[in-house]
């Protein structure tokens, strides 16, 4: 090893360059394993958003369904109500708290990063390859998810394919990592009542051979890394759970001073006029036989068979609001339109813009008791924002799919 | 960051490698994974500028690990040296300014999005009203930590005083005994 000098040069590859005492690997240890269960519920939750947008149907995938590397696409069930709420509630909520975890996680770790002598064999270079790899995809899940969630989007970018193939990029990378720390995890649980001197290592990688002053205990920092995530999941938390906790988000867009029954896209931005959802407005169910269709205006719906129930409107930005929906149920609607084992129906909005003016739904959403055609909301018509003249409602649904200003139900 | 196994333990064909068969097929796997998932998210359909995915997917590491993590060691070092022996007074200063720094930088980096607010025109397309004053609130936040932190601060001060009210120098040994 001519080329690479024995001794690390000045700086950061030093081992007594980074002093803080309450380094080690069992701190790394800790750290690591309540990071393992939040990347664990953010990422089953996120494979379930995929599968709650049933790339299987009609043309709702987002990413290229023949490179969909999810086997796990089933028909996403239409209940319990919270289902999608909770899950993507949970999705974005744990993967905000994920940002003070993965800070301390790095912290504890830095010293690694510049660990002297640098790979030596192929083997160890792949291991720093597969660590850079790690890291590079949990800051960029972290940033492109905090930025979409917060209604941010610096980058020239597809959204959901980065953070999607993302994802697959990170679950990978800690797979591995977690297959290859475990030895190191299992060692550290044994020295947790291991106590050495200030300055001895013990072998320890992550401890310092020049311990600055101890300025905080281990403990100290484990329970700052707490409390920062603490007020993380305070700041946005409420959001998700609604009730009083919405007045405590003050960071999250459907937090606190927001309305406890927001909206993700205006009329206005939806480009949705007058003469789009007036008295002309009506509403098509074509005929899958090739006859003609079933028109009907909203008088028509209000003088079939009303059902109101109370449903979430969960979006996959991590909100949700609970609201009392009136309208006709859609298994109705099929029969009306002389298909009344429908296996899909395809959506289509009156809106001119946006990209979720049209969505495919399956048999679990026609036929579910509670998956409704509202046409009213707590009692009164929607308001233009919300969907009027009609908008689908549906158990357990993403809030896109939930389709808004309809005019047209293809049943098949 | 697990050092591959010792070489001395490693078979021979092994040995020049640096690692067993499990490291290397582990890593294979990933790295087809890898290589998979990134030749989707940089279709130029989906990335007309691979350049500014190519700067995300390596900006988080290299901001983080170059720029924010040796700026706050630098920041407390630079506190630690302005505070001067503060582990030796009866009760310590750092940790009553590093908690509510740490807190409240959390959560402006967590929330940098909403608190500094670049495209303040999506917030009201998509809600359709204005934003609320969220630099307002984070800046109350972070004011409501700092008066916290100095409440505490002279709350054990006091108790320390009390507990050791003729002592002639301010020595922490009777704090740190505890």
């Amino acid at each position: 090893m001519g080329l690479i000098p024995d001794a690390p040069p000045p700086g950061p590859t030093r081992p007594g360059f980074w002093r803080s005492p309450a380094r080690s690997t069992w701190t790394t240890t800790l750290i690591g394993s309540v990071l393992l269960v939040a990347i664990v519920v953010v990422a089953t939750t996120g494979f379930l958003s995929h599968a709650a947008y049933q790339p299987d149907l009609g043309r709702n995938a987002l990413v290229p369904r023949e490179k969909d590397l999810q086997l796990l696409v089933f028909g996403w069930p239409a209940g319990p109500s919270w289902l999608y709420a909770m899950t993507q509630g949970a999705h974005v909520t744990f993967g905000l708290a994920m940002v003070p975890l993965l800070l301390f996680k790095l912290w504890s770790v830095i010293p690694r990063l510049f660990a002297w002598p640098p790979p030596t064999t192929p083997a160890a270079a792949l291991s720093k390859l597969a660590n850079g790899l790690l890291v590079g995809s949990a800051l960029f899940q972290l940033g492109t998810g905090l930025t979409n969630a917060q209604l941010f989007y610096p980058w020239h970018f597809n959204f959901v394919v980065a953070h999607y193939y993302g994802a697959w990029l990170f679950v990978a990378s800690v797979a591995l990592h977690v297959a290859t720390q475990l030895p190191a995890m299992r060692e550290a649980r044994r020295t947790r009542g291991e106590i050495l001197a200030l300055g001895d290592t013990g072998g320890d990688p992550l401890r310092t051979p020049n311990p600055g002053p101890t300025t905080i205990t281990r403990r100290g920092v484990l329970g700052l890394m707490g409390a920062s995530t603490g007020a993380v999941v305070l700041g946005s938390a409420g959001q998700a759970v609604g009730g009083p906790l919405r007045d405590l988000a003050l960071f999250a867009p459907r937090g606190a001073g927001s309305d406890d029954f927001p909206v993700n896209k205006t009329a206005k931005v939806a480009r949705i006029t007058q003469e789009l959802v007036g008295a002309s407005w009506r509403l098509e169910l074509p005929s899958p036989s090739g006859g003609p269709p079933v028109v009907l205006s909203r008088a028509d719906l209000l003088a079939m068979p009303q059902h109101t129930h109370a449903l979430p409107i969960a979006c996959v930005e991590g909100w949700s609001s609970m609201q009392t929906w009136t309208g006709v149920r859609l298994a109705d609607l099929a029969a009306r339109a002389g298909v009344p084992e429908a296996q899909t129906v395809h959506v289509v909005s009156v809106q001119p813009a946006g990209a979720f003016k049209q969505t495919t739904l399956g048999h679990a959403q026609i036929h579910a008791d509670r998956g409704l055609l509202a046409l009213q909301v707590n009692g009164a018509d929607l308001s233009l924002d919300h969907g009027y003249p009609a908008r689908i409602i549906v158990p357990a649904l993403p809030g896109v799919h939930c389709t808004k200003w309809v005019g047209r139900l293809e049943f098949a | 960051m697990s050092a591959p196994a010792d070489r001395p333990t490693l078979r021979r064909p092994w040995r020049w490698w640096g690692a067993g068969p499990a490291h290397l097929i582990g890593h294979l796997l990933v790295i087809a994974v890898a290589a998979f998932a990134l030749s989707v998210m940089f279709e130029e359909r989906f990335a007309p500028r691979p350049w500014n995915l190519l700067l995300w997917l390596l900006g988080g590491a290299v901001l983080h690990d170059l720029v924010l993590l040796p700026a706050y060691s630098a920041v407390n070092i630079a506190a630690g040296r302005l505070l001067g022996a503060d582990h030796e007074r009866a009760v310590p200063i750092l940790n009553h300014l590093r908690v509510p720094a740490v807190l409240s930088g959390v959560l402006l980096l967590t929330f940098a999005p909403r608190i500094l607010d670049g495209q303040p025109q999506n917030y009201e397309r998509a809600l359709g009203h204005a934003p609320p004053d969220y630099l307002g609130r984070w800046l109350a936040v972070t004011a409501a930590f700092a008066v916290g932190s100095a409440l505490v601060y002279v709350v054990r001060r006091l108790r320390a005083d009390r507990a050791s009210p003729d002592r002639s120098a301010p020595a922490g040994a009777a704090e740190r005994s505890r």
